[in-house]
């Protein structure tokens, strides 16, 4: 086989892989890095859950940020994954709580 | 013994030609640059997903005592569904006209760090004098960083596509 003909063969290859890709494969919803998820989130097992390190240090208890989490969150394909937190900070705003709540809550939902 | 004396110093002459070095010429530089627009797979753990978009802007440098080898940085540019940047490094080596292969390190650097080795074939078709159809297959594997989840490293198979120009 010449140079030329293994580099069509090559091509044909990459672009059999590219097209599979492109049909059969999910488009990229789960999250692969860290950076994926919005902030107070992290990845694991291609899920953004809260961060157990942030809500420990009261990052997901005040209502602002915790909000604008959920929204930046929702707003990408993770948003059914993060309905345990996003319910969390439903909650704790209903309550009328504030932060407390939302933060045992968030706690709670976390893997770990 | 007069005639044995100047044998030996031909002799001389002629191995001190061969040894010494001819009139030294300048090296020359030949640089190129490409760009690439490159998809496919990637995954980490069970994950396996199409990848995220990527834009490759390059230059490359060579010298021409041996211009089949090159060192080429490159910038990296993720544009969807999220976006990063990093950069790249690698060695190639021209095989063919028509083939090369390299292999080096690629980072993002923002939003975070990911760091790890790369390799790539790229096929070289000619539709200029001096500028080429580029495409060839990428792989990637990120195994540093912060931008990891824990136990997990990502790897990364694209094709790229673009163009080459010998400057």
């Amino acid at each position: 086989m010449s140079i030329f003909d293994r580099s069509k063969l090559l091509v044909a290859i990459a672009m059999g892989v590219a097209a599979l890709a492109v049909v059969r494969c999910a488009p990229p919803d789960a999250c692969l890095r860290i950076s994926d998820c919005g902030s107070g989130l992290t990845c694991v097992q291609g899920d953004c859950v809260p961060d157990p390190g942030a809500a420990g240090e009261g990052g997901v208890a005040e209502g602002g940020s915790s909000d604008a989490t959920v929204t930046e969150a929702s707003s990408s394909a993770e948003a059914s994954v993060v309905t345990p937190a996003d319910a969390s900070v439903t909650d704790a705003a209903d309550s009328g709580d504030g932060g407390d709540g939302g933060t045992s809550e968030a706690s709670d939902a976390s893997p770990d | 013994m007069m005639r044995s004396k100047s044998w030996c110093s031909a002799l001389v002459l002629g191995a001190l030609a061969l040894v010494l070095p001819s009139t030294a010429s300048a090296q020359e530089y030949l640089p190129a640059a490409s760009a690439h627009v490159a998809t496919g797979l990637e995954g980490g753990g069970r994950i396996l997903q199409r990848s995220r978009t990527r834009l490759r802007i390059a230059g490359e440098l060579r010298i021409d005592e041996a211009p089949e080898n090159a060192i080429v940085a490159a910038g990296i540019f993720d544009i969807e569904p999220h976006s990063a940047f990093g950069g790249e490094l690698r060695y190639v080596r021209t095989l063919s006209p028509l083939v090369a292969v390299g292999a080096g390190g690629i980072g993002y650097f923002v939003p975070a760090l990911l760091f790890g080795p790369c390799a790539g074939v790229e096929v070289r078709i000619p539709i200029l004098k001096k500028t080429y159809l580029a495409v060839g297959p990428e792989v990637a594997v990120f195994a540093l960083g912060n931008d990891l989840p824990d136990r997990m490293v990502i790897w990364q198979a694209l094709f790229q596509v673009g163009f080459r120009v010998d400057l």
